[in-house]
């Protein structure tokens, strides 16, 4: 009996490659051996399934850049020939953003320029805005010492300010937040001050992100710091970090990456936790938890400590749907990088522009995912419970006598400086 | 245009750079660069074969570009395969799995001749290989595969 036909063997004769006596060579061992039929079997299948990988739609949302980049002037030139070349890529900086902001830059002197970014339906809003009376949301930003050719660009959102940078003209920056708290128990407000400072340094192509936050005395008694370092890679021009205070007492910050400008994102949080007062029993010693986030089509996958608590969020673009859920993730390395046993416990979900909040007793986040450049919103809402049962956030407050959620809005913030040396 | 090429094409890119990000953005430059492109296309073979050579030709260029930077992302897991469709999911993820864990020289070849449909020939003018090399190539992959299915079943 003939020996086992080789792969290479069974491809050609798959592919009408082989001549006429060979092939009927291979037809004849065909009928008599069965390993070498499924085999045959086998590559037809897994031609197939690979032929199956290009039936795939057009990727939305490509036709729009497209045509954005196009309008903006970039241009790109192909490798047309028929020799392997390599691609030559010049795409123009967005001209008309760039010059408007260099005249503001001008005109206010050190102050933050902020201008509009070449994307159908999305404006910047100016980094300065009045203080409201009544205890609403205030940001108010002021940029000084910014070396030429900097920017950084402040974008409001309901609750927490974030930043986009260009790091490759970004050597150092700091900024510093100063965060008024209102909390509301009983006929009595009470006010917990909090500020948040975070710099970015470059080297080469690295970006280091440091983050602190002290939480001052207030009458709650809650001190808490934590350090968060961050190192995000930036293969693409711009980088945009968004990070999301989420809760007071533990100080953890769940950072969002936006896809195509950020490859990965590691995230080392350390975090002390001293808490001091009667609504509180937090003694965690010092931990240190290393996240590696990457950007997927899907959920992120995430790689850390073993028993780290994430919260992961899924969202689709234009936030018409979203859900939220607490997740508990057991981390196994594993050769995808997808690791671990998740339970996981819903929280919210938005189906249709309809709000449903599952929640269990304890902690909850909700929100919103907001990208960049397609236009969908920001909005965190924190909840807590204290020891007076209310659920209290940084947005939000809910009354336990009042029936409806997002009665009160309490928080401010202010911006103080951004600086670079 | 964009309709009716764009799927396959992106799938093929997918597959050989491996991510899906980069994908995108490669198939972004493939189709602002288009209109100056076709003026020099000269009608020689099917333009679907002819776009699909552009867009490979990119991918290679992007993926050397990128070599520096997998050097420095070494300890990242690799990237989450295809969006799958509802329809034999599970094979389609395994698929791609399994399809990433391929060589880069060794993936390139399969993917252009199993996804993208190329001959030998073509594919050895197109990466510059002999075509022995090239068949070499293409069937240690596919036992590669073959196996690593085999024991995924």
């Amino acid at each position: 009996m003939m020996r086992h036909l080789s792969d290479s063997r069974l491809l050609a004769y798959r592919d009408a490659l082989l001549p006429p006596p060979e092939r009927e060579r291979v037809t004849a061992h065909l009928a008599a051996c069965d390993r070498c039929r499924t085999r045959l079997q086998h590559h037809r299948h897994l031609t197939a399934a690979l032929r199956g990988l290009a039936d795939v739609p057009p990727p939305p949302g490509i036709l729009e850049r497209v045509l954005a980049t196009r309008a903006a002037g970039g241009r790109v030139i192909l490798p047309v020939d028929e020799t392997p070349a390599p691609t030559t890529r010049r795409l123009m900086g967005g001209g008309k953003w760039l010059r408007r902001g260099a005249l503001l830059a001008a005109a206010l002197g050190g102050l933050l320029v902020l201008g509009q970014i070449p994307f159908p339906g999305h404006a910047l809003r100016n980094g300065l805005r009045a203080v409201g009376e009544n205890g609403r949301q205030v940001v108010k930003a002021t940029f000084s010492g910014l070396r030429s050719g900097e920017q950084a660009h402040l974008i409001e959102m309901p609750s927490f300010p974030s930043l986009t940078l260009d790091p490759r003209r970004l050597h150092n920056l700091t900024a510093r937040y100063e965060r008024r708290v209102y909390t509301f128990g009983g006929d009595s407000l009470t006010s917990v001050d909090s500020s948040t400072t975070f710099s970015l340094r470059r080297e080469a192509d690295l970006v280091y992100i440091s983050f602190a936050e002290r939480g001052l005395e207030g009458r709650s008694g809650v001190t808490t710091a934590s350090t968060l370092d961050a190192r995000t890679l930036a293969s693409r021009s711009r980088t945009r970090l968004e990070f999301f205070q989420i809760e007071r007492k533990r100080r953890r910050v769940i950072w969002t990456s936006h896809d195509r400008w950020i490859d990965s994102l590691t995230v080392r949080e350390e975090r002390s936790v001293v808490s001091q007062g009667r609504d509180s029993v937090l003694n965690d010693p010092p931990t240190s938890n290393d996240y590696v986030l990457t950007p997927a089509t899907g959920a992120p996958a995430f790689r850390g400590d073993r028993g780290t608590e994430i919260a992961l969020m899924m969202a689709t673009p234009l936030s018409r749907s979203w859900a939220a859920h607490w997740d508990q993730l057991e981390m196994i390395p594993s050769r995808t990088g997808l690791i671990g046993k998740a339970r996981r416990q819903p929280i919210a979900r938005r189906v249709q522009g309809r709000t449903t909040l599952d929640l269990p007793i304890g902690r909850v986040e909700v929100w919103e995912v907001v990208d960049w450049p397609r236009p969908f919103r920001v909005q965190i809402v924190n909840y807590y419970r204290t020891s007076d049962g209310l659920f209290v956030g940084s947005t939000t407050v809910r009354d336990p006598r009042a029936p409806r959620m997002d009665e009160f809005q309490f928080a401010d913030y202010r911006l103080l400086s951004v600086t670079t040396p | 245009m964009y309709e009716q090429y764009a799927g396959p094409i992106v799938a093929t890119l997918t597959a050989l750079v491996g991510d899906p990000m980069t994908a995108e953005d490669l198939l972004h430059d493939l189709f602002v660069g288009l209109p100056t492109a076709l003026a020099r296309y000269e009608e020689r073979g099917q333009f679907a074969a002819w776009l699909h050579r552009v867009a490979v030709r990119l991918a290679l260029a992007s993926r050397r570009r990128g070599a520096r930077r997998e050097a420095l992302l070494a300890a990242v897991p690799p990237p989450a395969p295809l969006p799958p469709r509802a329809e034999g999911l599970a094979d389609r993820l395994l698929i791609a799995a399994r399809l990433a864990e391929l060589s880069d020289n060794v993936r390139t070849v399969v993917v252009l001749r199993e996804i993208a449909g190329m001959s030998h020939r073509e594919i050895g003018t197109l990466l510059g290989l002999r075509e022995g090399t090239v068949m070499t190539r293409h069937s240690r992959g596919m036992a590669t595969l073959r196996r690593a299915l085999e024991h995924d079943r």
